[in-house]
Parts: structure tokens; sequence; C-alpha cells
């Protein structure tokens, strides 16, 4: 019989006998009549009376029964029908206990839950290949330069010119730069966030545009024509998803520019917002700066070249270049794989995340297995029953194993329910470099790690009440009432302890996230932050080329501002602190050496008169800048920072950036700029934006506006206003500056909402077990506790009777918590913020909250035994 | 091999045996076993049945309803020609184990 004869053989019976189980049955029932029938007739044939025959026979085939169930033995798939029967005994059994089955579910949906929907998380940011083609061969470039204080910066375009011509390490390199542009014509107009990009960059990210063609080299070298391309998004929304938009002119900044292409929908870099990509050729201009550094880079490595290759090269040629240049002096380089990169900062924090969503899950697990070892003694009379009458062993294992499984299914089923739900907060934690490009989803992946949760908190709860299923006596719990209930109970507190420890853990946890994000809003960012309204305006360049210009649409606009009711003040600046960090240089001080550790490295802002005052950032010394500084010799104010480097009083010295240099008139305070949790390593310098001469990258551009009372209210009419200046003037990002400044913990925020939702959990579900315990030793000694009472024992000996050990259980699971405590929370180091990773008052908050929690837990049962009247517990045997 | 399925195989292949000289339903199996192996091997339905059905799924033997000598409805089995090969290879497998366990056994009845 041939292999292929012999499969073909079963599968057709296995078909057979799962689907036509019933034809099956009838047939077997048939043939074995026809049996009897026949030694019957062969009986007679003999000589016996045909009734006595009958009877004989009938006596004979009394275990017909047993024969049909050995021949079902045989058959092939026998292991699936006798599955199919132990699920369905087992929903019959799980639904004769609605409210146990329902607490089980419940607890393990929000385990396989809270695991799954971070898992998501960690899968679409850390995971799961970004949409370019090789995405594992992408590094992004940056600059070292230890003076600075940040571990890398952006870097200057000639570095990246020189680096081009240089690396051999790279099939490509490309650079960007964001800014913004003002579209107008056909409908309102529009400040469009848009990248500068180097013509190679779309080859170097392996994507081509949908409609028209890409950047080519000739493009962004001064002289070409103006080209664009467009975002998929843009090109639906303004151009109504027109193929024929290509070779059209669209004006950008009021300058025409051609539409070269539409970039495939979904195709989001550097940003999600960014809506058009223009070229720019560093190659081909001339002047090119060392000390500016603002541009990323993208880099292809070529295959076969490992990142280590590429970075012993880079650093090479770092060499070379510090060495020529003197800018270049202790600068080197380093490439970073781009997603590794572009999720640096959450991977700490996720990766917390998931810990704390799997000891969720653990705790529910151990919550469940609880739950059935309890509930298991009730059931060792029904397994007693089962083996005496012939169940085997192995039958009962597989029931308890299957009842698992369904639980653990259900669980499974309603958690990924409650996971997909969760996405949409989730999606604020996606770093803000791959925002739109990920997102949390539901996926294969993601239904994989449902299924080993599943598998494992199944197997988890098959095994716990196996133990004791095992180990059985079958006299006993037929023979007597009481059952092994002593070391189910030490089962039981062993699961206890365990979800206390781990709910120390988590509690622990959210106590830090929650003193870090305190500490937080407790940073004083160096100026008021409520009561102020912002907003971002660009100006087109071809709307005012001079800075005389520029200056009276500054001025016309602020006079109308103030004019509205409930307005304080109002002002300019380049920008306003938190949006970016870019605008700095080093500044020479009058009197005092170069320092060469970068220390005069400042922000430089410039602001008109009242933009100060507006923040209520304080004056220290000397005076404001005001409007009388209009024609008169360059002044600047610095803040407390960099007055640090000047030997006495700054007020009358003078400051020089590069050719420019001005006059001290006044010390205002610092601000915290470069982030919350960030230590100021760079002060400010202010300056006149009326004394600006070029309109350009410094021109301000922000406006800041105080009020009296809730900003919000005032943001239409401040758009009438500027509108009524010039009705083509783009306006965006009208917020309040508070939003600007929650906004730096918000990510934060939604971190601690989690661990606070798991703490919760955790804590939940650690007095529900608590209490289970509890009760299930009341009742397993209900009997002996009700002789005792009856003899006279009083209330406090019932108590300590029945906590007794469960208590020093629980002490073990909180003392072993805090051991874990003290781990996890060195791992948290990187994501708190002036907290300890060992702070004490974390850890006994979270201990003494757990622990009174697992006390009246504990007290509820007890106190309902010590109140049960002796009699009526005796007389209820 | 555990002694089960030794007996198992046996009844196996007694089974193919009987019913390779004409097909038969099961009460005529067993009593064609009894008779060839001279009341040796008694077969209870126990073991019948289960046999026979675990021979038919494995494609070795066939089944249809038919009438008996005397007119009764009854399963007959006949054996495919795939139960054919398989009675030849067990049949000689059967001859080399008996052979062996006969030289086995032979020196112990000698001493």
């Amino acid at each position: 019989m041939s292999f292929f004869e012999r499969v073909w053989a079963v599968v057709v019976s296995f078909l057979r006998n799962l689907f036509r189980r019933n034809k099956v049955e009838r047939d077997l029932s048939a043939e074995i009549d026809s049996y009897a029938n026949l030694l019957i007739e062969e009986k007679v044939e003999r000589g016996m009376a045909g009734d006595e025959a009958r009877r004989e026979v009938l006596r004979d085939l009394s275990r017909v029964e047993i024969v049909k169930d050995q021949v079902r033995d045989v058959r092939v798939g026998a292991s699936i029908e006798v599955l199919r029967q132990d699920a369905r005994f087992g929903v019959r059994t799980l639904i004769r206990r609605p409210g146990f089955t329902a607490i089980a579910v419940l607890t393990l949906a929000v385990g396989v839950g809270a695991t799954t929907a971070i898992f998501s998380l960690v899968d679409s940011v850390l995971l799961k290949p970004l949409p370019f083609k090789e995405p594992d061969r992408l590094t992004l470039v940056w600059e070292v330069r230890p003076r600075f204080g940040q571990p890398r910066i952006q870097v200057s375009p000639a570095n990246y010119v020189d680096w081009q011509k240089q690396a051999q390490s790279f099939a490509s390199l490309a650079a960007y730069v964001t800014n913004f542009t003002n579209l107008t014509g056909n409908g309102t107009p529009e400040r469009l966030p848009s990248a500068q990009v180097t013509p190679n960059l779309f080859q170097t990210l392996g994507v081509e545009p949908l409609v028209g063609r890409g950047f080519v080299a000739p493009d962004g070298t001064p002289g070409q024509p103006n080209v664009v391309i467009l975002s998929y998004g843009l090109w639906q929304r303004r151009f109504g998803s027109d193929r024929d938009i290509v070779g059209q002119t669209i004006h950008l900044d009021g300058e025409p520019q051609r539409v070269i292409g539409v970039m495939p929908r979904g195709f989001q870099f550097p940003a999600e917002e960014i809506q058009v990509w223009q070229p720019v050729d560093y190659g081909a201009q001339r002047v090119q700066s060392r000390d500016g550094f603002f541009l990323v880079v993208v880099g292809r490595l070529k295959p076969n070249v490992s990142l280590q290759q590429a970075n012993t090269e880079l650093e090479t040629i770092a060499r070379t270049l510090a060495q020529t240049y003197p800018q270049n002096v202790d600068s080197s380089v380093i490439a970073v794989p781009l997603q590794q990169d572009l999720a640096r900062n959450a991977r700490a924090s996720f990766l917390l995340l998931l810990t704390a969503a799997v000891l969720v899950l653990l705790i529910a697990c151990a919550n469940v297995a609880g739950l059935l070892v309890t509930r298991g003694a009730e059931r060792d009379r029904e397994f007693a029953v089962r083996t005496s009458l012939g169940g085997s062993r192995i039958r009962l294992l597989r029931q308890l194993l299957v009842e698992g499984l369904l639980l653990s299914t259900a669980g499974a089923v309603v958690g990924l329910i409650l996971a997909t739900q969760t996405f949409g907060v989730l999606k604020a934690l996606v770093p803000t470099s791959l925002r739109g490009v990920v997102a949390p989803a539901l996926d294969l992946r993601l239904l994989a790690v449902a299924f080993a949760a599943v598998s494992l908190t199944g197997l988890v709860f098959g095994l716990v009440p196996l133990r004791h299923a095992l180990r059985m006596d079958l006299r006993t719990p037929l023979n007597t009432r009481t059952t092994s209930t002593r070391s189910r109970r030490r089962a039981q507190a062993a699961l206890v302890a365990g979800e206390v420890a781990l709910a120390v853990v988590v509690l622990f946890s959210t106590g830090l996230m929650i003193r870090t994000i305190l500490n937080l809003q407790a940073v004083d960012p160096g100026f008021k932050v409520d009561n102020v309204l912002t907003a971002s305006l660009w100006m087109s360049p071809t709307d005012y080329p001079t800075s005389e210009r520029m200056n009276a649409f500054h001025r016309e606009v602020l006079d109308r501002v103030r004019h509205l009711p409930g307005v304080v003040s109002a002002g300019f600046t380049t920008f306003l602190p938190y949006t970016t960090l870019i605008g700095a240089a080093p500044v020479r001080i009058e009197g005092r050496p170069w320092p060469s550790d970068g220390s005069n490295t400042v922000v430089m802002r410039y602001v008109t008169p009242d933009f100060l005052n507006t923040l209520a950032v304080p004056l220290v010394q000397g005076r404001a800048i005001s409007d009388r500084d209009i024609g008169k010799p360059a002044v600047a104010l610095v803040s407390e920072r960099v007055a640090a480097l000047f030997e006495g009083s700054p007020v009358g010295r003078r400051i020089a950036f590069g050719p420019m240099s001005m006059t001290v008139v006044g010390v205002v305070g610092d601000v915290k700029g470069e982030g919350l949790e960030k230590p100021n390593t760079r002060g400010t310098v202010y300056m006149p934006s009326a004394q600006l001469e070029e309109v350009g990258f410094f021109t301000p551009r922000d406006l800041a506006i105080r009020t009296v009372s809730n900003p919000t209210t005032l943001a239409a009419a401040v758009r009438q206003e500027i509108w009524a200046v010039n009705p083509n003037q783009t306006i965006a990002n009208v917020r309040t500056l508070e939003s600007i400044v929650e906004g730096q913990i918000s990510e934060r925020k939604v971190q601690t909402g989690l661990f606070t939702t798991f703490g919760g959990l955790a804590l939940f579900m650690t007095a529900l077990g608590i209490y289970g315990l509890i009760s299930f030793v009341v009742t397993s000694r209900r009997h002996e506790l009700g002789v005792r009472a009856a003899l006279g024992a009083q209330p406090l000996d019932l108590v300590s009777l029945i906590a007794g050990d469960s208590v020093w259980w629980v002490i073990c699971g909180l003392i072993s918590g805090v051991a874990l405590a003290a781990i996890v929370g060195r791992s948290m180091r990187t994501i708190i913020y002036g907290v300890g990773p060992l702070d004490w008052i974390s850890l006994i908050v979270s201990a003494c909250v757990l622990g009174t929690v697992a006390g009246i837990a504990a007290l509820i049962p007890v106190w309902r035994a010590t109140q049960a009247d002796p009699m009526t517990v005796l007389r209820a045997e | 091999m555990k002694r089960t399925d030794l007996l198992r195989g046996t009844l196996d292949l007694l089974i193919l045996q009987t019913l390779s000289i004409e097909p038969n339903h099961g009460l005529g199996v067993a009593r064609r076993v009894e008779q060839i192996t001279q009341g040796g091997f008694l077969v209870n339905p126990g073991s019948l049945f289960p046999a026979l059905h675990r021979l038919e799924e494995r494609g070795w033997l066939k089944s249809e309803w038919g009438l008996s000598e005397t007119n009764r409805k009854a399963k007959y089995y006949r054996l495919t020609s795939a139960g054919r090969r398989q009675l030849k290879a067990e049949t000689a497998n059967w001859n080399r184990v008996a052979v062996a366990i006969g030289r086995a056994l032979r020196p112990a009845e000698g001493s």
C-alpha cells in the first residue's frame, strides 16, 4: 500500500467520522444488532429455545455500549471526538457557574488586553520594519560635539558635503531640513510644513513618486527652475487628485514653482505633517557654513558594508576634517540605524510599560489559578465519582486543561477587543518622528502574542489544580466532607504572595511615574505659563522683502491685537520656547578669551519690545529694549547664564556674533528652553527685531499674547486682526502657551496614566485574590470555627485562627515585592525625573496602600465569619 | 512490542486470512477464526468489532450491507487489494518471527 493511499484512507475515514458522525453511529448500531440476531439464530439452530437464546445473547451483549465505545476508540480522530466532548462539558461546567466564569474571564481579559495593547505599541514602533526599501540599511548620521553638551547634533552643510564626497561606505547620503512655506492661489492661503531635501533623498529611502518624477541632480542648484513635489494628502485635498497637476505651477511663498511629482499615499518623511518637498543642493552652493548645524543626514549603507565599518570610515574622515578646519576641532561623527534612532526615546519606557503589563497578566493568572484551586476543592467529589465509575485520570486531567484553555481563550478574545479600544490612546506614545508612519494595530503578530499569552495562562490554570487532582485519594472526598484543603490553602496562599509581590512592583513603578510628573509640573520654566495665547505666522518673503516692511507688519498686528478687550500685552519672537531648539551660535564677549569648551554657544532670538513682558520673563538688571532702539546702535539683552560669562556686570559691555556686534543693555532671567527635564546648557541673547537687518531665519514669526482670562476665547478675534493687516497671511498653531509646556510632559502623562491603570488593576486583582483566599479558609474551616465559637472562643481568637499564616504569606509577598521593586526601579532611571530609582516614599506608599487594601479585603470574610451564629453553622452540617 | 499489541496484531492477521478466502460478516469471521485455530482463539465482540473497524479505516477491508444465508441483513467485509498485500507482508513477517522464536526456544527444550 503506497504512502499516498494510506494517507488517503486515513483522511477519508477522519472526515467521515467527523462530519458524518450520525451515519457512522447508526451503521455501528445496525451492525451490532445484526450480529446479535445472527447469534440468536445460531443458538436456535443448535436447539436452544428462541426466548432463551435471545436472553443469553442479550446478556452477553449487555456491554454493547462498551463494545461501541471500543470501536469508537479505534476510529481515526477519536481524540478529537473526545476533545469535543471535553470542550462541551467544559463549557457547560463554566456556564453553570456564571459568577466564577465572569470574574475569571474578565480578570484574564484585563491581563491579556493590557499585554497585547502595549505589545502592539512596542511592535509597531520598535519591531516592525519602516515602510522604506531595505530599511535596515538606512542610518542617520550625526555630528558629535562634546562641547555642546548633547550626545549628538545636526550636521553643518559643509561637513555633509565633505562626507558625501569622501565616504565610500554609503550608497548615498542625503540631507534635509524642515521649514514652512505659504501656499497661495486657488483657495485660502495655507502655511504648509515643508522639507528642503537633497535631490537624492527619495532614492536613498528607496521610494518612488506616485505620479511624475522625483528630484534629479541639477534640481535645487541655484539658477535652476523651482520645482516641488507634493504629498499625497495635499494633492488630494487641494488639487483634487488631478494627475495633470504635474507640470503645473503653484505659488509657494509667492514664488511660482513647478510641480514635478506626487509622493505615494502613506509616505511621510521626515514627519507626518510635511506636505511639500523642495530640492536643495548643498554641494552646488558656494557659501558653506561649518558653524551652523541644522541638517539631518540620512545614509543608505552599501550592501555588505556593516554599520561598524561605516562608522570607522566616518571617524577617519572626521579626523581629517578636524585637522583641516579649526571649526571642526573635537568633532566626530556617528551613524545610527534609522529606526533605532527614531525610536530611541521610546525604547526604555515601552519596555517598562510592557513589563508592567506582563506583571498585570501574571497577577491575573495567579488570581484565576487561585480561583481554580479553591474551585477544585468543590470539584473533588465530582472527580472522585468520575474516577470510581471508571473515568481515566488522564481524561480528568485533560478535562482540567481544556477548561483552563476555554477560560483563557475567552479571556483572550475579550482582552483583544479591549486592546483594540486602546489604540487611540496609545497612538499618543508613538514618537513624533514616527507618528503617521506607524500606528498600533491589530495584526497577525498581535494575535500570535495573544495566543501565546492564552496558551501560557491556560497551561498555568490547567497545571495548578492538576497537582491536587493527581494526588487525590479517592476515598477521602467520597467518605468525608473535608478534602485536602490544607495543601490547597497553602497553594492559594503562595499564589496570593506572588500576586502581592508583583503588585508592589507595579505600584512602585506607578509611584515613580506620578512623582516624576509632579516634579516636572513643579519645574519653573523661567516664564509665566498661564493666560498666554500663541500663534505661528509665516510671512512670505515676497510679501515682506525688507525689514522695514516686516517691522511695519509686526507693529500693525501688535497694535491691533493690543487693543482687543482682555489683552494685557503682545509680542513677536523668532521661536517660542520648546517649539524648536535651533538658532544658536557662539558669542564673543568683549574682554574675555574665546572659550574652547563651547560654553559661549547661546540661543539667539529677535523679539519685539513687549515680548519678554508678555511671557513675564523677569528683568534682573539694566533696562528692557523698547521702540526707542529703532534706528539706534545695536543693543541686546542677555540672560543670566550669558551674564555669568562676563567679568562683573555685563550692562554696557559689548558682545558679537561674527561681524555683528551690539551693546548689552540689560540682564533677564533664563528660560528653561531645551526641555523641562533637561538641564539648561545655553543662555539666550535677545535682540530687538527692529534692528534685524535682513528678513530671514531669525525674523520673529511666533506671536504671544497675554490676556486677563482664558486666552482661547480670543483666538478668532486675533485671527481677524491679523487678516485685517494682510488677508493672505497664514496663521498656524493657535494654542495656549500652557499647551506648549504641557506638550513637554504629555507623553509622560499618558505613560503615567497607563502605569496608574496597571497599578489599579494589580491592586484590585490582588485584593480579589486575598479576599478569595480568606473566604476559602473561612468556608473550609467553618465547622471548626463554629465549634470553637460555641465553646466560647472570642472573635479575636477566630480572626487570628483564620488569618494565621495568610498574614505571613502576604508579608513574604510584600518583602519580595520590595526587593523586586528595587531592581525594576533601577531600569526606570532613564524615564524618571527628580526622584531616585529607590525612592523610599513611593516604596512605602505602595507597600502601605497594598497592605491596607489587603487588610480590608481580608477583613470582609473574617468579619462575616465572626458574625455567624455558631449554632446555625453547626446545624447546617 | 507490548503483549496487547502482539495479540491485536495476531487477531488482525487472522481476520485478514479469514477474509482472504471469502467475504464474511462479523459473526462469520469470529466463527471462522475459531474454526481455523481449532478453538485456540475465542473471538469476543469487544475485540472483533474494533479490529474490523480499524482494518477498514486503514483501507485493508471494505464493508457493505448484504444478506446472510438465512436472509438476514448483515454487514459483509471483504479484503481489498491493499489488504491482500498487507496479508502477504504480515504473513511473511509472522513466519520470520515464528521461526526466530522457535529457534530461540529450542535450546531451552533440549536442556
